[in-house]
């Protein structure tokens, strides 16, 4: 027996540290996750907090005072676009508990019907606003938000107290539709959805309104009508359907150059054997073969019997093929065959080995040699662009350069024997391009032999593309706004007889005439002008009549080539009669613009993939109609987001300044527009110079006046203007007294920010401790506090003058033990204006 | 055969007992670390935790005050705005105020302590001649004796009073 009595090596000691070492660092790796885990809770309640904050800041500014968000800008967090305001109530970064927050304000008009809540964007008052108040902070890596929406209701609003009730019914049968939808013009919160039944009803001020009813596979009706006040006013729709069709045709996309056709020799007049390969240029683009020194292009041959691909030496005679053109290479500068004679574009380099016979066929150079292939390739990194290849299969061997399948020969290659490629599905046709690319040699070529049939064709020939790779998957929609977006399918079987082709089906499509998207990956083809006049009419496009038409008469062929990665957007602009606005109305998102049509009022506009807010008409470029936005429009790759239509009404804007002194311009201060139903149609706030422009204001008689608190007074307290469309109407002068400033500053102890709070206090009157604050100290001298930050900055509002300066006191109290003592320090002689910011009163201990 | 009966020799037994040093040298001093942060960090949630019962209490209330009511002023010695006196619309007077560290909540007549680690109180009307709307802002704070440190919490929120 032996024993073992040397005890641990130093070996195995170390192991054993390795070993408490990792466990070491999985109990430090779990560490971090908890505390990941407990900063994630702490973010989200600071979070919850700073939310609730703001939205009691916001709630404490008087309803007309809230400013609705003229039109959002966007902040991409969670995957989502969250809408906020950059103009009134701007972005503010904010750091708690040492972590830093963005706080982010988006208000809204909100309606309610039948439950549910309507977001309006920017809109007449409705009564509602929401507030929408998103926080966001970086855990980690990643942005996380939280948010919460509030709706905030005007107190004063007045009812309404008129009506208008009706049915809308189905023109063709009389009956009722349900779920349509009845829209007023003017005030776009007045809308009613229809019950099943059909009926709708809608409350609302009095007045003459334009009233439209729209629903999915109808054509829209408008009205004008008039309403009493305690009056309820009938009026039916009856809309007449739209009549569909469908849309077929097949889709074809085009991203290389192909080899439309090899012959291995057939012999000339003079009996010199003639040998070429022909490409062709099915793109939209030219495509360089030499540059004149050196390859770009080059060209492989492989017979059965030999090991490798080899490189064939060219001549470069022509540089380039231009689009739906052939290239001829070939073993003599003239091809002579099938009754037609044609230059090369390119020749055999004489120092090939076995010039000019390189090529080989059965009767030339044997039966082994009689299956091969060519290839065209990148010169720069050896990567195929195509490729065809011809088994001898009498010999057991495949082809050895090929796509999916050599073309099935037995012998092989044969003098007077020519592989060409398919012009489309339906096989060889004279005058069409050759280029139908299923990636399958023995389904993409046809066999002529003895005599060969096909004349070979060179850079001076240009013929139509029909066809090309098919295009499975690929997405086509039209801007109908009925027919919903498809994609093709696969036709065909991919046998010799029954080749493979990308067909699409698209169904309900609306009679009319429309444009037609079409997309697949980042290639597109947008097509327009495709009508379909008669129910049930199957329509085949790209047609004689469309743009682009067909390629080649009887085609049906979408063939993609131009490269855009975005979507569309389509609709209708029309004036609140229903009618078109001419000269076109511009419509514009944030990724471009175009113009609706002055005929049809419709327009298609091509926008990156994203989330948008489409505005029509923006700033009033037709001044004599409205602007108006649609906020949230999705725009997905390769689809038209249809239906977003806009009805503008006639209108003009009002301008008019705001002072404090009646030289100085006062900023910041809000005026509102209220119409004869004392119903809030258009905010503004006065800009640094003091200028106001209230926009979007239908033609009418309105009030204008700025929203004060109860110690700012204004005079003149309003201004009554009559606003003709198409005018800018300058209404005056508001001279304000009484508005508030801002003092900041920074508070600091042995230079570093005070973190913990220090009491700021500005007074007109002196005073060295602030006074006890009760209902008695209303009517006294007025003193303004704020608390500092955790950041160690102030903001102290107090109101703005000309005539008295204030005093400013900070008080920061600090512990000596356990009894508080106070520093204090003090600026005298601060003057503040009305809406003015007075900086740097900066308190340091 | 021979048996290796030799045990350690001495520079094995030093290198091991060298290594063995290091490792426990090193892995205490994560330790230390570790246990500071924890310390430091439960502490700031405490805190912050605190600070979250506290001021919805202050609010809830101040919010149903009457504002004639609403008296502002500094227990004798204490910060300056540090207690906010009132009484709500259901008749039911209530005191907040600073007492040196701690946080004092008087009503009817009882007193009940909500914090002892009170740094900073202030309750700041923006305008005396509108006490509608109150500042109340809070900043706790914490020694923690072991880590000669402390750890800070500053909540604040603004509060509207509706009645009259």
């Amino acid at each position: 027996m032996k024993t073992n009595c040397r005890g641990l090596t130093l070996v195995e000691t170390m192991i054993a540290i390795t070993v408490i070492a990792v466990a070491f660092l999985g109990i430090i790796g779990s560490f971090q996750y908890v505390t990941t885990a407990i900063q994630f809770s702490r973010a989200r309640t600071l979070a919850n907090t700073l939310a609730q904050e703001k939205m009691q800041i916001l709630r404490q500014i008087s309803y007309p005072r809230l400013m609705i968000t003229p039109a959002p800008s966007y902040y991409y967090v969670e995957g989502v676009y969250v809408p906020y305001d950059a103009i009134y109530y701007t972005p503010e970064t904010i750091l708690e508990g040492g972590i830093t927050f963005k706080r982010f304000t988006f208000i809204q008009m909100v309606s309610e019907s039948a439950g549910n809540l309507l977001y309006l964007g920017a809109t007449p008052d409705t009564g509602m606003k929401a507030i929408t108040v998103t926080v966001v902070w970086t855990q980690g890596t990643t942005e996380k938000k939280l948010q919460i929406t509030s709706i905030y209701t005007n107190p004063n609003t007045i009812m309404s107290n008129a009506t208008f009730s009706g049915t809308v019914y189905n023109a063709a049968n009389g009956l009722p539709i349900g779920g349509a939808e009845v829209t007023v013009a003017e005030y776009l919160n007045w809308q009613a959805i229809t019950s099943s039944s059909g009926t709708y009803t809608i409350n609302l001020y009095p007045g003459s309104y334009s009233l439209t009813a729209t629903a999915r596979g109808f054509f829209s009706q408008s009205v004008m009508n008039s309403v009493a006040a305690n009056q309820t006013i009938t009026q039916n729709f009856y809309l007449t359907p739209m009549s569909s069709g469908t849309l077929t045709g097949t889709v074809w996309f085009n991203d290389h150059l192909v080899i439309s056709q090899v012959c291995g020799s057939t012999a000339n007049a003079s009996g010199f054997k003639q040998e070429w390969v022909e490409l062709f240029n099915p793109t939209t683009w030219t495509w360089q073969l030499s540059d004149g020194i050196n390859p770009i292009i080059g060209l492989k041959y492989q017979s059965t019997d030999d090991a490798a691909p080899k490189i064939i030496a060219l001549q470069y005679l022509n540089l380039s093929v231009a689009p739906k053109s052939y290239y001829l290479i070939a073993n003599t500068n003239t091809i002579t065959a099938c009754g037609i004679t044609r230059d090369a574009d390119a020749l055999w380099d004489p120092a090939n080995d076995g010039y000019p016979n390189i090529i080989k066929c059965f009767e030339d150079d044997g039966a082994e040699k009689a299956g091969g292939g060519v290839g065209i390739y990148w010169v720069s990194n050896d990567n195929w662009i195509d490729r065809v290849g011809w088994d001898w299969n009498n010999g057991s061997k495949t082809a050895p350069i090929y796509e999916t399948n050599g073309i099935d020969q037995n012998i092989g290659l044969e003098t007077d024997e020519q592989y060409v490629r398919r012009c489309s599905t339906t096989g060889y046709v004279s005058g069409l391009g050759r280029c139908y690319d299923s990636d399958n040699n023995n389904t993409d070529f046809l066999d002529f032999r003895k005599p060969i049939s096909v004349p070979p064709r060179n850079s001076s020939d240009i013929e139509p593309v029909v066809s090309g790779v098919p295009a499975i998957g690929a997405l086509v929609s039209c801007e109908d706004g009925l027919s919903l977006a498809t994609a093709t399918y696969t036709r065909g079987d991919g046998s010799y007889s029954n080749p493979y082709y990308a067909e699409f089906r698209l169904v309900d499509v609306a009679t009319g005439t429309w444009q037609v998207l079409v997309s697949s990956n980042i290639y597109c083809r947008e097509i327009s002008t495709v009508t379909v006049s008669a129910a049930g009419q199957i329509v085949g496009i790209p047609n004689s009549q469309t743009g682009p038409s067909w390629p080649y008469s009887g085609y049906y062929s979408v063939i993609l080539s131009s490269q855009f990665a975005g979507g569309y957007i389509s609709g209708k602009v029309v004036n609140a009669l229903g009618q078109v606005i001419s000269p076109g109305i511009k419509i514009e998102s944030g990724s471009g613009s175009t113009y609706a049509s002055a005929t049809s009022g419709r327009y298609l506009l091509a926008t990156a993939t994203g989330s948008y807010t489409v505005t029509a008409n923006p700033g009033q470029l037709n001044p004599q109609y409205v602007s108006q936005s649609i906020a949230g429009v999705e725009v997905y790759t390769g689809q038209i987001t249809s239906n977003v239509n806009f009805i503008l009404s006639r209108g003009g804007n009002f301008r008019g300044w705001v002072t404090r002194d009646g030289i100085n311009p006062l900023p910041g201060i809000a005026l509102d527009c209220i119409d004869a139903n004392d119903v809030s149609r258009g905010q503004a706030v006065s800009g640094a110079d003091g200028y106001f422009l209230i926009t979007n204001i239908t033609t009418g008689t309105y009030r204008i006046y700025p929203v004060l608190d109860s110690k700012e007074t204004s005079s003149p307290s309003l201004i009554s203007a009559n606003v003709a469309y198409g005018q800018t109407l300058f209404i005056g002068t508001f001279t304000i007294s009484g508005s508030m400033g801002k003092i900041t500053g920074r508070v600091t102890t042995g230079g570093q920010p005070i973190s913990t709070g220090v009491l700021i206090v500005a007074s007109q009157s002196s005073f060295t401790n602030p006074p006890s604050l009760s209902s008695s100290t209303l009517t006294g001298p007025a003193y303004y506090t704020s608390n500092s930050y955790e950041d160690g900055t102030y903001i102290l509002e107090v109101r703005g003058s000309t005539t008295t300066p204030y005093n400013v006191r900070a008080y920061y109290p600090v512990f000596s033990g356990d009894t508080p003592t106070t520093m204090t320090g003090s600026y005298s002689n601060v003057w503040v204006n009305q809406g003015g910011i007075t900086p740097n009163i900066n308190f340091s201990w | 055969m021979v048996k290796n009966k030799r045990g350690f020799t001495l520079v094995e037994a030093v290198l091991t007992v060298a290594l063995v040093s290091i490792v426990f040298v090193l892995g205490s001093q994560i330790f230390v670390q570790i246990n500071r942060f924890i310390i430091l960090n439960r502490t700031k949630i405490e805190l912050q935790r605190e600070a979250r019962a506290i001021l919805p209490i202050i609010n809830s209330n101040l919010r149903q005050a009457s504002v004639n009511s609403l008296i502002i002023d500094q227990v004798s010695g204490q910060p300056y705005y540090s207690r906010i006196s009132f009484r709500r619309v259901d008749g039911t007077d209530y005191t907040f105020y600073q007492q040196n560290k701690k946080l004092i909540m008087t009503t009817s007549g009882t007193s009940q302590v909500l914090s002892s680690n009170l740094r900073y109180l202030a309750f700041a009307a923006p305008r005396s001649d509108d006490l509608t709307i109150v500042s109340v802002s809070l900043t706790l704070e914490k020694e923690i004796t072991e880590l000669r440190t402390k750890a800070l919490h500053m909540a604040s929120e603004k509060v509207m009073i509706m009645n009259d």
